[in-house]
């Protein structure tokens, strides 16, 4: 809600003088409330501050790894971290192992591809439930709720425990062989799906439990504004005859497609940025291109979290993972820009019907 | 006045420390040869010449130890024998991987950091004052999941590194036949479980498969980290106990386990195969044969760094390797080193005697070794 | 309300309703059993991984898990405890600190280009991946390349703070906004210095989005694991106020070190860990809730 800009502020210009008053300028600036702005102020260029010598560090820190790998970084499948016992080389001023290579496209790909599966199993089943629960009476919503916020509020680390632990035996065991047997008959899809089932660490289970971990964050939003879509166009619908699927094609979605829009989005970037449950399901495969629904994989910030100490005693490995680090952030920037664009597009095309109503 | 008389005491109690050093270390020489087999702490003569330039122990203080996973079973059995000596001093120990012993005690995060590798060439020049001392001898078991068979399988480098290669992918397959005849090997397929953190225990299976077949397993492949190759069904654990588990979990699984995980991996039923060694004879992972592979190694350089891979005595197990303490010989304090000085030299002796080394299948250090291992400990300075 | 064809009874000139066609029923019969598969598929893991930590941690509990230190892979947790709550309170005094100022100036005091560039800086911040600013704080903290402080409170609790910073700050600002135009007119209208008002009416009023913010932030430091790697480390010891050079333990740490070991003492500290953070994460929930209801309570 907009506040008047008249109450912004409170400087000396936009008060009346009061009778009487001192109009000495440090007096006006102590009662405008100035040390207070000036507080503020220091307080809220912190983060934009930190933000810039987060950047300035790691271009700094990556230069040697970017000017050594140049391209091959993006095109290339292998990353090695060198002949360890080999004698050490020297590459711009910086000692270190001989044999060294930087390709994180399967990286890349990996963090793109597990990202993208847990938003296709988390948003029609989130959309689905959220659906529901809007629907639902009071208590039993509230207690639904609460599941939410407690699948939303536990530590990553257990989802990985759990993945780990539980679900991944069983979805190799169950799972996966019924999907190999399914889609991996259909021919063009086979190498996808069809390929033998691995154990349990590998993409389809890192994709899963993303899924767990992002279904919260766009179920919670879209019951939000389900339940803020006005009674009446509902109830337009209703009268004109549609049946509640098409009410909820036609009519509900359409009106917050932006807001899911959104919330696919912030769940996007918790998926993209995920670590520790990641690593511990993953298979840390360095080398291997996702090419297979079930085989081990790796993602950047996997990478990073396992293998950060053999890095550190080599100046161009931590070059390189400064790079990946660089990598990661321009990705999620990224996602978060298109979204943004997305967002307005969206709002821009949205249904004539409602607005003013 | 003080000060002289303060010099002339220290005078007086080092030259004839000097001297019996000098005459203890022309007697140990001579015991070399006749220390074998036993896994009893190696020459008490020359501990008893080293032990005056060994400082005391601060009566309170703090150790922070990190690294190997193969070591911590027995540095956790030194906290608690330590501590209980030193009631003043406590000790923080933590299982990482050998990489982060490293890495954590180059850059002064802890005062000793364990590993089954020693420092390359890389990493010396990135930590110039990490020194690495040798406090035992381990090995690394081949273990496989095999309920079926009953005694162990004979493997050799070759045929592991065209395993862990993906060029053999059944336990049937001819070549593991021909390793062992009248065997009848079933056609699991084989699941092979690597480390996937920074793992010392992998520098040294590695070490061990290149020494016996360069060219399915190349230098570019010895590393803490290598690049695995693919195979199908992978599985990487972090630490050795999730090796135990991972190779548990699947039949058909091979991994490579220190020895100091004997007792749990035969409580989860798995085998520990025979691996040949480089006199061509298939050895396990004994007390006995530890001994014989690092008595056939010229004795241990000064810096401690030493391979005892693919040993050639025909008793030897061929993929053994010293566990390395690795300390910054600047630390913060004299007090801090004092107590490094004292906790690695107890160690060495009491530590390693057959009441620790045995309740984790290590042997202790030959005398040439250890002497290097007490001169490395005397470089600590504060 | 899977009936279509109404139920309101037709005008006698209308005549009769036009059949529905199969196919749509049909159609919305498969949307709603959907909705109710995704239901269980939202509700089930969360019962699943809730029952499967506790059907693992409690036949084993014991209290000297609160009441001992850790020593290598058995013993207690307490000291993890600690360090978890003492990291937390830093986090909260120094992120929150920086927060609510950043979030007050947003709300109140700044305007169209310089409101612009504040709020996209930490806007940005909140899109960086945790394990990104974790290696940044080890390079620049942590590390003998950087300002040395090795593991410590000090750099654990910065770089939690940079990660909770964009939360707590989007709270204060938009929980300041939300009050109603009536406080400050009225504030004004009573001649009230715009300090005074904002400190003892506006600001007042945003308490509970301040402190849901502040919640939703000790939920997040309490559960992250990646940051804290590299900045805390970790240690057997009572942690102490000591700023840098002691690391310190945590209570993620264990669940991932510990969960797969063959030692059942080791995974049974690492399920207890767990335990422990699912209770932190219900009484977050129930504070959350608490705080709502006050709240609405104190709006009427």
């Amino acid at each position: 809600m907009a506040v008047p800009a008249l109450r912004r502020g409170g400087g000396a210009g936009s008060r009346p003088r009061r009778p009487g008053g001192t109009t000495s300028s440090l007096g006006r600036w102590l009662r405008g409330g100035g040390p207070i702005r000036a507080v503020g102020l220091a307080g809220a260029v912190v983060p934009g501050l930190v933000l810039i010598g987060l950047l300035v560090e790691l271009i700094i820190k990556a230069i040697p790894a970017i000017g050594y790998s140049g391209l091959h970084f993006l095109t290339s499948s292998t990353w090695n971290f060198g002949s360890q016992y080999g004698t050490p080389v020297t590459t711009n001023g910086l000692v270190h192992a001989p044999g060294e290579e930087f390709g994180a496209l399967p990286q890349i790909l990996g963090t793109l591809a597990t990202s993208a599966i847990a938003l296709i199993i988390a948003v029609p089943v989130s959309l689905g439930a959220a659906l529901l629960i809007a629907e639902l009476p009071r208590r039993l919503a509230g207690i639904v709720g609460g599941f939410l916020e407690l699948l939303a509020g536990v530590p990553s680390v257990l989802i990985g425990l759990w993945g780990a632990l539980t679900l991944g035996p069983i979805v190799a065991a169950h799972v996966s062989p019924l999907i190999a047997d399914t889609l991996g008959r259909v021919p063009g899809l086979t190498g996808f799906f069809g390929q033998s089932t691995g154990n349990g660490q590998g993409l389809f289970t890192s994709g899963l439990v993303l899924a767990v971990m992002v279904i919260p964050i766009i179920a919670s939003t879209s019951r939000d504004l389900i339940r803020g879509v006005p009674v009446l166009t509902q109830e337009g619908a209703v009268a004109l005859g549609m049946s509640d699927l098409e009410c909820v094609r036609k009519v509900t979605l359409p009106w917050i497609a932006s807001g899911i829009l959104g919330a696919v989005v912030l769940g996007l970037g918790r998926a993209l940025g995920e670590t520790i449950a990641v690593a511990m399901v993953c298979g840390v495969a360095l080398s291997s291109l996702p090419t297979n629904l079930y085989g081990a994989m790796i993602t950047i910030a996997a990478n990073i979290i396992q293998n950060l100490e053999t890095a550190i005693t080599d100046p161009l490995d931590i070059s390189a993972f400064a790079e990946l680090a660089l990598a990661l952030m321009v990705i999620t920037l990224l996602t978060n820009v298109v979204a943004t664009l997305l967002v307005r597009r969206v709002s821009g095309t949205a249904l004539p019907v409602g607005r003013g109503l | 006045m003080a000060r002289r008389i303060r010099l002339a005491g220290t005078a007086a109690i080092l030259v004839p420390a000097a001297l019996l050093a000098a005459a203890c270390s022309s007697s140990s020489s001579s015991t070399t040869s006749a220390s074998t087999s036993t896994s009893a702490p190696a020459s008490a003569s020359a501990s008893a010449a080293a032990t005056p330039s060994i400082p005391a122990a601060p009566s309170s203080g703090t150790l922070t130890e990190t690294g190997s996973s193969v070591m911590f079973p027995l540095v956790s059995e030194w906290q608690k024998g330590y501590t209980s000596a030193h009631p003043g001093i406590k000790i923080s120990t933590a299982s990482t991987n050998s990489g982060t012993g490293i890495t954590d005690a180059g850059q002064g995060l802890v005062n000793i950091g364990a590993s089954d590798a020693y420092l390359s060439a890389t990493q010396k020049s990135d930590y110039p004052t990490l020194e690495n001392i040798p406090t035992g001898v381990n090995a690394i078991e081949v273990v496989y999941n095999l309920p079926s068979l009953t005694a162990p399988l004979n493997l050799s480098g070759t045929v592991l590194a065209q395993i862990y290669d993906g060029k053999i992918t059944t336990w049937n397959d001819p070549a593991i036949a021909k390793l062992n005849p009248g065997v009848t090997l079933p056609s699991t397929t084989i699941v092979t479980v690597h480390r996937a953190d920074s793992s010392g225990s992998t520098v040294l299976f590695a070490q061990y498969l290149n020494a016996q077949d360069a060219t399915d397993w190349p230098s570019s492949l010895v590393a803490s980290t290598p690049t695995w190759p693919k195979t199908s069904g992978a599985l990487a654990e972090t630490g050795s106990g999730a090796m135990v588990t991972g190779a548990a979990s699947k039949v058909g699984s091979i991994a490579y386990i220190g020895d100091s995980y004997s007792s749990k991996i035969s409580a989860a039923k798995l085998s520990v195969a025979a691996v040949l060694n480089g006199a061509g004879k298939y050895t396990t992972a004994t007390p006995a044969a530890l001994t014989a592979a690092v008595n056939s190694f010229p004795p241990a350089p000064a810096s401690g760094s030493e391979s005892l891979i693919n040993t050639s005595a025909a008793a030897g197990y061929a993929i053994t390797g010293y566990e390395y303490a690795d300390v910054n010989t600047t630390q913060s304090s004299t007090t801090q080193a004092d107590l490094i000085q004292n906790f690695l030299y107890w160690a060495i002796t009491t530590g390693s005697s057959p009441s620790y080394l045995g309740k984790v299948d290590f042997v202790a250090l030959p005398t040439p070794t250890f002497n290097v291992a007490v001169n490395l400990i005397n470089k600590i300075t504060g | 309300m899977s009936e279509t064809t109404s139920g309101r009874a037709p005008t006698a000139d209308v005549g009769e309703w036009p059949a529905v066609r199969a196919g749509r029923k049909i159609a919305n019969l498969g949307y709603r059993i959907a909705c109710w598969i995704a239901l269980a598929l939202v509700v089930g893991p969360a019962l699943w991984l809730v029952g499967g930590v506790l059907a693992n941690a409690v036949p084993h509990w014991q209290w000297s898990v609160i009441t001992t230190n850790t020593a290598g892979e058995t013993g207690g947790l307490k000291q993890a405890i600690l360090g978890t709550l003492l990291i937390t309170l830093g986090v909260l005094i120094i992120g929150g600190t920086i927060s609510i100022l950043t979030g007050l100036y947003l709300a109140e005091f700044a305007t169209g280009r310089l409101r612009t560039v504040l709020r996209s800086g930490y806007e940005v911040l909140s899109g960086i991946p945790s394990v990104v600013l974790g290696l940044v704080g080890y390079l620049v903290l942590v590390s003998v390349t950087g300002l040395d402080w090795k593991y410590g409170l000090l750099p654990a609790v910065l770089v939690l703070s940079v990660i909770i910073i964009p939360y707590i700050t989007k709270a204060t600002e938009t929980s300041l906004l939300q009050v109603p135009a009536a406080y400050r007119e009225g504030a004004e209208a009573l001649g009230i210095p715009p300090t005074w008002a904002l400190r003892k009416i506006v600001f007042k009023a945003a308490v509970p989005g301040i402190v849901t913010g502040l919640l939703i932030a000790t939920a997040i430091s309490v559960g992250e694991t990646a940051p804290l790697l590299y900045t805390a480390g970790w240690s057997d010891f009572t942690p102490t106020l000591q700023l840098t050079g002691q690391p310190i333990a945590f209570l993620t740490y264990p669940v991932f070190a510990f969960y797969n070991l063959p030692d059942a003492g080791a995974k049974i500290l690492s399920y207890d860990a767990g335990l422990l953070l699912l209770v932190f994460v219900l009484l977050f929930i129930i504070a959350g809730r608490v705080i709502v209801v006050r709240s609405r309570r104190h709006a009427e």
